[in-house]
């Protein structure tokens, strides 16, 4: 088995789409940093600054009398109405550090679909997966190793790039933006925010995995991915709201940003007694359970379909 | 102990809107250890299906495989170290290097890298060994394809058309080391169109139609089924002997230095006849028949 997990790392490792892929990332991180490190600056004119305030400040009194006048509501919140004439171009490293994970994140998820499929879809394809059965005929070990070494070039991969952009984006805030309000809670949040996004990571390149296994081919799977996010997902948003729970865009997000907000199971329940809408709160926990059953699914049905299907 | 045993095996593909395709229909097969063993049939005759079914690649409907006397496919990990094996086009990644590509099948056996190495040079391509493998010949492949099947230093080792894409050279290569593997000790399951390259390597014989065994056994046996009934006489005087043979109810071909008498069930009678004439052969041959008018015989009768 060590053997097969070895040949398979190194197999998945020399192949072409994944150096190409993993040059372009890291290609497009170091420019977007470099870009991002190159408009943050702590140098701003303070005459700039200082307008800026005396406009907001004539928004404030102007709301002020407005609320006397009886021209907008009482307890409207001033402090909401004033403009923003001036854009801070200091990098808030409290704000970015989480979006940079999240980031990483989606984009992680989204190669690993395509690393996924186009693994087993190529071994299809070329037909080496007929070539490898003759050196291992356990069907099962093949595709356990095959599972295991994904996994963990994915893990690998996601791990490599957190820590690019991470560390990127606090040496920007430090050196040219703001680290306040970086506390050491924020960043527990956004490691534990980057483990739900490796949960995502190793979901998706199971899903590409498992459907490019069962259609033995890579378009196949990436096509299958395409439609069902287009045009299933949308359509039961349309015709059956309160299934979307279930989606996989939906679970997603919450698995992502901890909890979401989706349309409640039955119709009727939409609006509750207050007049507002009710909405159920899907958490990271009950999504990742959901996506875990969908993998466990997917892999199950190419479990079977691998170990009893002819190879020709 | 026989290194394929296949008793009643048993294989239909379905197909859309059609009835099943019936590849393998109560196939017998044995082959004993050591030497080369042709394996022949037409196009769709299933000789490829059951040489995926003795590697487990394709679940028989019904019959019983052994390989090396372990049942298949459920005892084929216990063999398959001792098995190699080229179906069809050998299969490899494209864009890795033939040494790439050997060096990750070793690493699923555990082999050590010197095997690699030795297929390499076994098939004369080392020096491309660094080249990918989008750039090799098919006759290249082909030897790729031999040489990891070599790497496990095979006990059995089937070939599935090797010859395939081969140049002439490559061919007398190819047949020459499966000669000098089938007189080592390991056991080549040959398949093969090319007859006359099966003639001269092969000790025994199967031959398929649509599914079935229609001839077995060793090469000379088979031959003799398909006697071609003639025979070469060389005599001094070759127009008396032809009249004698004539009157004699046999009929005569002359050539310029032979006589080719056909239709005769025993030379016996060529040589008695022209001895009670006093005419005496300087040769008398029984020309045989060759595989190749042999298979075309049995498979066309078949078809």
């Amino acid at each position: 088995m060590t053997g097969l997990l070895r040949s398979e790392v190194r197999r998945l490792t020399s192949r072409r789409l994944a150096r190409y892929v993993a040059i372009a990332v890291f290609a497009i991180t170091i420019l977007t940093l470099g870009r991002i490190f190159l408009t943050s600056t702590r140098h701003v004119d303070p005459r700039v600054q200082q307008i800026a305030a005396q406009q907001q400040e004539q928004d404030r009194i102007y709301c002020e009398e407005a609320k006397q006048r009886g021209e907008i509501p009482q307890d409207e919140d001033c402090a909401l109405m004033v403009g923003t004439y001036f854009d801070d171009p200091r990098l808030h490293a409290r704000t970015a550090l989480p979006g940079g994970v999240k980031t990483v994140a989606v984009s992680v998820g989204l190669l690993a679909l395509v690393l996924g499929a186009s693994y087993v879809g190529a071994d299809w394809h070329i037909g080496t997966m007929q070539a490898l059965l003759f050196w291992e005929p356990r069907r099962g070990r093949v595709m356990a190793a095959k599972a295991v070494a994904l996994l963990g070039v994915v893990a690998a991969f996601s791990v490599v790039f957190h820590l690019v952009v991470y560390t990127g984006l606090y040496v920007i805030g430090a050196t040219r933006g703001t680290t306040d309000g970086v506390t050491g809670g924020l960043h527990l949040s956004n490691l534990l925010t980057a483990g739900r996004g490796l949960v995502f990571g190793a979901v998706m390149a199971l899903v590409g995995y498992a459907i490019a296994g069962l259609a033995r081919n890579t378009v196949a799977a990436l096509v299958a991915a395409f439609v069902y996010v287009v045009a299933v997902e949308n359509a039961v948003r349309g015709l059956r709201p309160g299934w979307q729970r279930y989606l996989l865009t939906e679970n997603t997000v919450a698995l992502l940003n901890k909890e979401m907000s989706v349309a409640p199971a039955r119709a009727k329940q939409l609006v509750d007694f207050s007049g507002e809408q009710a909405q159920y709160v899907l958490t990271s926990g009950r999504a990742a359970l959901t996506l875990a059953l969908y993998v466990t699914l997917l892999v199950g049905a190419f479990y079977l379909s691998f170990t009893r299907r002819d190879v020709t | 102990m026989p290194v394929i045993e296949v008793a009643g095996a048993r294989k239909s593909f379905t197909r859309f809107r059609k009835p099943p395709h019936k590849a393998v229909d109560a196939l017998d097969l044995s082959v004993a250890e050591g030497g080369v063993h042709g394996f022949l049939g037409p196009n769709g005759s299933g000789k490829t299906t059951t040489i995926r079914m003795l590697l487990g690649l394709v679940e028989p409907d019904a019959g019983d495989i052994r390989l090396l006397g372990r049942p298949v496919p459920e005892a084929l990990p216990e063999v398959i170290g001792q098995v190699g094996a080229l179906v069809e086009t050998p299969l490899f990644f494209p864009q890795f290097s033939g040494r790439l590509n050997l060096e990750l099948l070793a690493d699923v056996a555990g082999l050590p890298r010197e095997r690699v190495e030795e297929g390499l040079a076994t098939v004369g391509l080392t020096e491309r060994a660094d080249d990918r493998v989008k750039a090799y010949s098919l006759g290249m492949k082909q030897r790729l394809g031999i040489a990891a099947a070599l790497m496990k230093r095979p006990r059995l080792l089937i070939l599935d058309e090797p010859s395939n894409g081969l140049d002439p050279a490559g061919i007398r290569e190819v047949r020459e080391l499966i000669r000098h593997l089938g007189s080592n000790g390991v056991t080549v399951f040959l398949s093969s169109h090319l007859l006359g390259e099966v003639e001269q390597v092969c000790d025994t014989v199967d031959i398929l139609v649509r599914g079935r065994r229609i001839a077995s056994g060793t090469v000379k046996d088979v031959l003799a089924t398909k006697a071609t009934g003639e025979v070469r006489v060389r005599i001094a005087d070759l127009a008396l002997a032809a009249t004698t043979l004539e009157t004699a109810g046999m009929t005569v071909t002359r050539a310029e230095d032979h006589l080719l008498v056909t239709g005769v069930t025993d030379p016996a009678r060529v040589s008695e006849a022209l001895a009670k004439k006093k005419q005496y052969v300087a040769e008398l041959t029984p020309l045989a028949a060759n595989l190749e008018s042999v298979f075309l015989d049995l498979t066309e009768g078949n078809a």
